[in-house]
């Protein structure tokens, strides 16, 4: 039990427990209403089964594959969790990086690497635009992230009548995405911990008086780490567009669900910690895709976002817990 | 049935031993303890903890509070310094508030002047909380209490927010109300507190009161110069630090000790003013400049640059003065084993064993080694034995006079007047950003220094405008 890693899984584990539980008694409310009585066994054939079973029915390969843009957002998020901060604009960051990967691949026709490449910019630079406020105006970057991200789907609608989304052209990188996703991760991963940026960035996360007193910038700081989350939240839309998984342009029930709540949810799974936010990234896709599958005519097909934001909330409840959030009695 | 109001038994005291406490309804009775059994006593009394050893009862009853509210309820208020007003809201405001009492802000007032005529102490009713001196924020908390009808009242450490004359008036009022029937618990690490009660009960050993020692030399030159420091709440301060000598700088808390602090380390930007170190002008050298030019700084415990630290390994919290060196880092890539090597013989040199270094004292010593590690000419320290036992005190004491016995420089910002006296060689007070006296600690008693601190007295006079 003193082992930190040991630790950490359990506690994702109960996390994960504690929501499906939740998640089960949503459903079994939900099938009473819908059928006027409660039927245990259509709440376990219809829906529990095919929620925990139905995202294994393409096979792990294409499970890895469709994971690793929520890996990608999951990243940018621990990211600047590592720094401190919360990073609430993955929705944003990722419908600009899929509308750019579509205009570049689709509309200008270029190869699938410069596409990604150039999500990954803009995502860069809209990541800057939060940090600079921070930076510059101290705008708590919860806010500053959250604000940017509905302006960028807000704008993206906007132009929604000169933008007709093209689907792209076909491309095999349900291996790549994976070996991408874990590659960026690995980077993160030894750049949070063996590089001295990543050390400015971990004595920020300790707090802004333990970055000062270090000699750390912590608006520098802040701005380049809501950058690189930037970049890693427009590739991961960049990536999913790339794989075929964005039928239409992004809207506005991005910013609750869908890509934006799935980062989040393996970002808190993880504790905020980037390798295992990659991973997490994965048993999240794994309960979307299972929700895909419950029956509709019960079960609403939003009950998997309802069960990702309970496993969220049942992360955030277990933190508050012990003691981050507050004095205990 | 029994005779007393409140019985705390099997209180852990030093050397494993135990405490006992009893006072009866209506006695004024004091525990002469150390900051942190008075800072666990108090959190227990007051619902903000619970599962330490300690027994208590209330009227004969098991008393285990599990909030504080639950401890109001049952009559007993907590006070400590650091407070639990809401910064924005004055006193009237927060009297407007209480369960029971809920009424104008003309009928607080003239409830909160009714009572203070009555107990002879002054509270200010206006300004919010936020803005006033620790002082004034203690007699408005236990105001609070006396308005709730608390029938217990129980004083964690005055002595951090009041100074000794302060503590004497306020005895006396609170005198007046045990005669009325209350009970007060003063828990003090402080023997001239704890005498103010009608009987203390000593539950660890009285402190030391006599200086440390150290060398006899000669004050050498003038190390950092402060000329009209402006900015941050800091008003016109000038001063000099010299080398082989421990200046203190006493101030109650919010008289600006930590924006002095930061101004001196380069974390606060200033308005005006001219800072030099060793005759070089390092007004607008960086934090990190500051630190290769020079400056050390260990600031209080209270701002997370202790050791070891959360989110980062040992090696890195003991390497964090110096991680940017060469010796810890290689083209932008850490030296852990370096680091972790560095913090091992620190730790070894400090005999701390492994699992002990998250103790207070530990801590501290371990932030002061990081700190003192390598080439420095100021030492800048802020209230290093906060919360201390008294023999952890007088080690960090020795250490600061060992700096000063080598001819450095250390600037030993306090709230502790009794401190200054005993560990400074010079001794400046502080009051709302300005310095109002310049004192030698061998002619000077606390309560001088308190009048000083608390801004009654400036440059030698009286300021009766602060009545």
């Amino acid at each position: 039990m003193k082992n930190k890693g040991f630790r950490s899984l359990l506690r994702a584990l109960l996390c994960l427990g504690l929501g499906l539980l939740l998640g089960a008694a949503v459903m079994v409310a939900a099938a009473w209403l819908t059928l006027g009585e409660i039927r245990w066994e259509t709440v376990w054939q219809e829906g529990l089964l095919p929620l925990c079973t139905g995202g294994w029915r393409e096979g792990p390969l294409a499970l890895l594959g469709r994971a690793a843009p929520d890996a990608l957002l999951a990243l940018g998020i621990s990211l600047a969790w590592q720094g401190g901060m919360l990073q609430l604009g993955g929705a944003g960051l990722y419908a600009l990086g899929a509308a750019a990967a579509m205009l570049c691949g689709s509309l200008l026709g270029w190869p699938w690497y410069a596409c990604l490449a150039v999500s990954a910019l803009i995502g860069t630079l809209w990541g800057a635009v939060p940090g600079l406020l921070k930076a510059k105006l101290r705008l708590r970057e919860a806010m500053g992230t959250a604000l940017t991200a509905w302006v960028a789907i807000y704008a993206l609608q906007a132009f929604s009548s000169l933008i007709a989304w093209e689907q792209p052209a076909k491309t095999d990188l349900l291996i790549p995405a994976p070996l991408i996703a874990v590659a960026l991760a690995l980077l993160v991963w030894l750049g949070v911990r063996f590089t001295v940026s990543g050390l400015d960035l971990r004595l920020l996360g300790e707090s802004e008086n333990t970055a000062r007193y270090a000699g750390v910038d912590p608006g520098k700081t802040a701005f380049w780490t809501l950058c690189l989350s930037g970049l890693l939240g427009g590739a991961a839309g960049g990536l999913d567009y790339l794989l075929g998984g964005v039928n239409q342009l992004p809207d506005l029930s991005l910013a609750l669900t869908g890509p934006g709540l799935h980062g989040l949810a393996a970002a808190a799974l993880a504790g905020g910690r980037p390798l295992e936010a990659a991973l997490a990234a994965v048993a999240v896709k794994y309960l979307s895709l299972g929700a895909g599958t419950v029956n509709g005519a019960v079960f609403s097909p939003e009950m998997g976002e309802a069960i990702l934001a309970l496993i969220l909330y049942c992360c955030a409840a277990i933190a508050l817990g012990r003691g981050k959030g507050g004095r205990r009695a | 049935m029994t005779d007393y109001a409140l019985e705390i038994e099997h209180i852990p005291t030093a050397g494993n031993g135990e405490g006992l406490l009893k006072a009866r309804p209506g006695e004024f009775r004091a525990a002469l303890a150390e900051p942190s059994l008075c800072a666990l006593l108090s959190a227990e009394l007051g619902g903000f903890s619970r599962g330490g050893e300690a027994e208590y009862t209330l009227h004969g009853q098991p008393f285990f509070p599990r909030s504080p509210r639950a401890a109001l309820k049952k009559g007993v208020a907590v006070v400590t310094p650091e407070g639990a007003l809401a910064g924005e809201l004055s006193l009237t405001d927060h009297i407007r508030l209480l369960p029971g009492l809920l009424c104008g802000k003309k009928k607080a007032r003239q409830k909160a002047e009714a009572l203070c005529g009555e107990y002879h102490f002054s509270a200010d009713l206006t300004n919010p909380a936020g803005n006033l001196s620790a002082g004034d924020r203690y007699r408005g908390e236990i105001l609070l209490a006396l308005l709730r009808n608390s029938e217990i009242l129980v004083l964690c450490q005055p002595e951090a927010a009041l100074t000794p004359l302060e503590l004497e008036q306020l005895a006396a009022g609170l005198r007046k109300a045990c005669q009325q029937g209350k009970t007060v618990l003063l828990l003090t690490c402080r023997k001239s507190a704890a005498a103010l009660a009608d009987a203390y009960d000593a539950l660890s050993p009285e402190p030391d009161d006599t200086p440390p020692d150290r060398l006899d030399i000669a004050v050498g030159s003038v190390v950092l110069e402060a000329r009209s420091l402006t900015g941050g709440g800091l008003k016109d301060v000038s001063f000099e630090a010299r080398a082989g000598e421990i200046l203190a700088v006493a101030g109650l808390p919010g008289s600006g000790k930590q924006a002095l602090l930061d101004a001196l380390t380069g974390a606060l930007a200033l308005s005006g003013g001219r800072l030099r170190l060793n005759g070089r002008e390092i007004d607008d050298y960086s934090v990190r400049e500051r630190v290769r030019a020079g400056v050390a700084c260990v600031p209080g415990p209270d701002m997370d640059y202790g050791f070891p630290l959360k989110n980062v390994s040992a090696g890195e919290s003991m390497a964090l003065r110096r991680y940017r060196e060469p010796a810890f880092q290689e083209s932008g890539f850490l030296r852990k084993g370096e680091m972790g090597r560095y913090a091992g013989d620190a730790l070894a040199w400090l005999n701390i064993q492994r699992g002990e270094e998250g103790t207070s004292e530990n801590r501290r010593r371990c932030a002061l080694t990081r700190e003192t590690d390598g080439n420095f000419h100021v030492l800048e320290v802020l209230n290093p034995t906060k919360g201390l036992s008294d023999d952890a005190a007088r080690d960090i004491w020795n250490r600061l006079i060992t700096l000063r016995d080598e001819r450095r420089a250390v600037v030993l910002f306090t709230a502790d007047a009794r401190e200054a006296l005993l560990a400074g060689d010079r001794v400046l007070t502080l009051c709302r950003g300005e310095i109002t006296g310049e004192f030698d600690p061998a002619v000077t008693t606390e309560k001088e220094l308190g009048l000083y601190m608390t801004g009654r007295r400036q440059g030698g006079e009286e300021r009766f405008d602060e009545e």
